[in-house]
């Protein structure tokens, strides 16, 4: 167990690295969050106040698109030089390769999140430094979910023809829940209704969603990746 | 408001039908396919 | 023996239907707030139970594959997915036509109907994945996995759903409230019973479509290797 850990988080390490020498899917992902935001202010044309009702969903679509980039990298950025196949062989058990996998790819989304976050209260007048650690909350449990799916999801179409189409079509259905609690949790926190974290359903259910697929995931990556 | 009524309950039973009987007619002509398919490469198997 | 068999059950499912829409037509009155348009409740509800029973029998054969690996729980799986998502659409389309006179929409973002898109463009993600892999085990357990994960995924949205959308305009399923009249409670199950047998008529059907493809795939194997 300890030892699996270990592997998980040198997988971690390595993929952070590697990422963080190229900044391949980084840049490529904060960019076109950034592409986005700009787009949606020309999408909806509105008062500020009203602003604040759509503001939630408005981030998490962002963020939501920019996961599916990264984590279409995920297990493909092993494919090149069958990186991957030496992985599997390798004497580390499959859930902590997958493991290492979203936890490098929930870093790497969080760095987009905190890169756009301050933009997006820039461009649309959203007060959001007052509520940062409550949305930092959300974020984390969110992000978790939507990376810990990815992953999975990844790993899965890894050798699939038409993959870069083929994750997205999988992953938004699978996510849906989690961004409905997202984006709710979101709008409420930005448009200062009072929301208690440690007592609200939504929060209870982004918990509950983060550890079904987390364990459902781990336990069936071994099915995946060792066929 | 009951001519329209009934002529919408009229739309929902047709349409549950017309999509069953789509999905019949795509199992037929899959099955068709398949079958032939199948005639084709036991032939030829045969033949070597 | 198995064309007869499938043939029996569909021609009975049929029968049941027709007889089933001779009493909803002719005997039964208009439901009394909704009028004629009530009668939905037929094929609408009955078809999104069928479909449910038919995504239970796919996750059950998903996880039985992944077990066994046994390519017949992959066939079984798919053939059971596509009739839930047949069956998940004439739910979505029955409900939007009734909607339409009932609420004046076609669609409200409501608790269950939102649950039931969802859980079709799941199924569809399934059915669209299957065709692009072309390797048998890597697409059984690929596509295992993907129902397993849809199926999971179910309970969550539709709690989702229900924390967002308390106010809903969707009738209480008579299933939970139990509130619908004796009259109406034969019709109502025969429909369930006539539409999962035709669905189990259709599903033998894709069954055997599925194996004969498995045959036909080890014969081209088999062609290439001479």
């Amino acid at each position: 167990m300890t030892g699996g850990i270990r592997a998980a988080i040198s997988i971690a390490k390595k993929d952070l690295r590697t990422e963080f020498r190229t900044k391949e899917s980084i840049n490529a992902s904060a960019s076109f969050a950034l592409v986005i935001l700009v787009l949606f202010s020309f999408a909806f044309d509105i008062a500020r106040e009203e602003f604040y009702a759509i503001s939630g969903g408005l981030l998490w679509l962002v963020y939501s698109f920019a996961g599916a980039m990264i984590v279409n990298r995920s297990f493909a950025r092993e494919l090149p030089n069958d990186c991957l196949d030496v992985l599997i062989a390798s004497p580390v058990p499959a859930w902590s390769i997958f493991l290492g996998k979203a936890v490098a790819a929930f870093v790497l989304l969080l760095c987009v999140e905190l890169l756009s976050l301050p933009v997006f209260g820039l461009f649309y007048n959203i007060r959001w430094l007052g509520v940062f650690w409550p949305l930092f909350a959300i974020m984390m449990l969110a992000t978790w979910g939507i990376t810990v799916v990815g992953a999975g999801l990844s790993a899965l179409t890894v050798n699939v023809r038409l993959r870069e189409l083929m994750l997205p079509a999988l992953l938004y259905p699978l996510l849906i829940p989690v961004l409905i609690a997202a984006m709710q949790l979101t709008t409420a926190l930005l448009g200062s209704d009072p929301v208690n974290l440690a007592t609200d359903s939504e929060m209870r259910l982004l918990l509950v969603f983060d550890i079904v697929y987390t364990s459902l995931a781990m336990y069936l990556i071994e099915f995946i990746l060792v066929l | 408001m009951d001519i329209t009524n009934l002529r919408f309950l009229f739309y929902g039973y047709s349409a549950a039908w017309i999509i069953v009987i789509g999905f019949v007619l795509l199992l037929v002509r899959r099955g068709r396919r398949i079958d032939r398919e199948l005639a084709r490469l036991k032939a030829l198997v045969e033949d070597r | 023996m198995r064309e007869k068999f499938t043939y029996a059950l569909g021609l009975g499912g049929l029968l049941l239907m027709i007889y089933n829409l001779h009493t909803i037509f002719t005997v039964l009155p208009d439901e009394a707030q909704q009028g004629a348009i009530g009668r939905m409740l037929f094929i609408h509800v009955p078809a999104a139970i069928a479909a449910y029973l038919f995504y239970t029998i796919a996750v059950v054969s998903s996880i039985a594959f992944l077990i066994r690996r046994n390519f017949a729980w992959d066939s079984l799986a798919v053939a059971c997915v596509e009739v839930g998502t047949v069956f998940t659409f004439v739910n979505l389309v029955t409900g939007s036509l009734w909607g339409h006179v009932i609420w004046g929409i076609w669609w409200a973002w409501d608790a269950r109907m939102t649950t039931q898109l969802m859980c079709f463009l799941l199924y569809l993600g399934y059915l669209l994945l299957r065709p692009a892999v072309s390797e048998p085990t890597q697409r059984g357990v690929m596509s295992a996995i993907l129902a397993i994960f849809a199926f999971a995924d179910i309970p969550i949205v539709i709690m989702a759903i229900r924390i967002k959308d308390i106010r809903t305009q969707h009738p209480s399923p008579v299933l939970e409230t139990g509130g619908l009249d004796p009259t109406w409670w034969p019709p109502f199950l025969i429909g369930i019973v006539a539409l999962a047998l035709i669905g189990s008529a259709l599903m033998l059907v894709r069954l055997h479509q599925e194996t004969s493809q498995r045959e036909m795939d080890s014969l081209r194997r088999e062609l290439h290797a001479i």
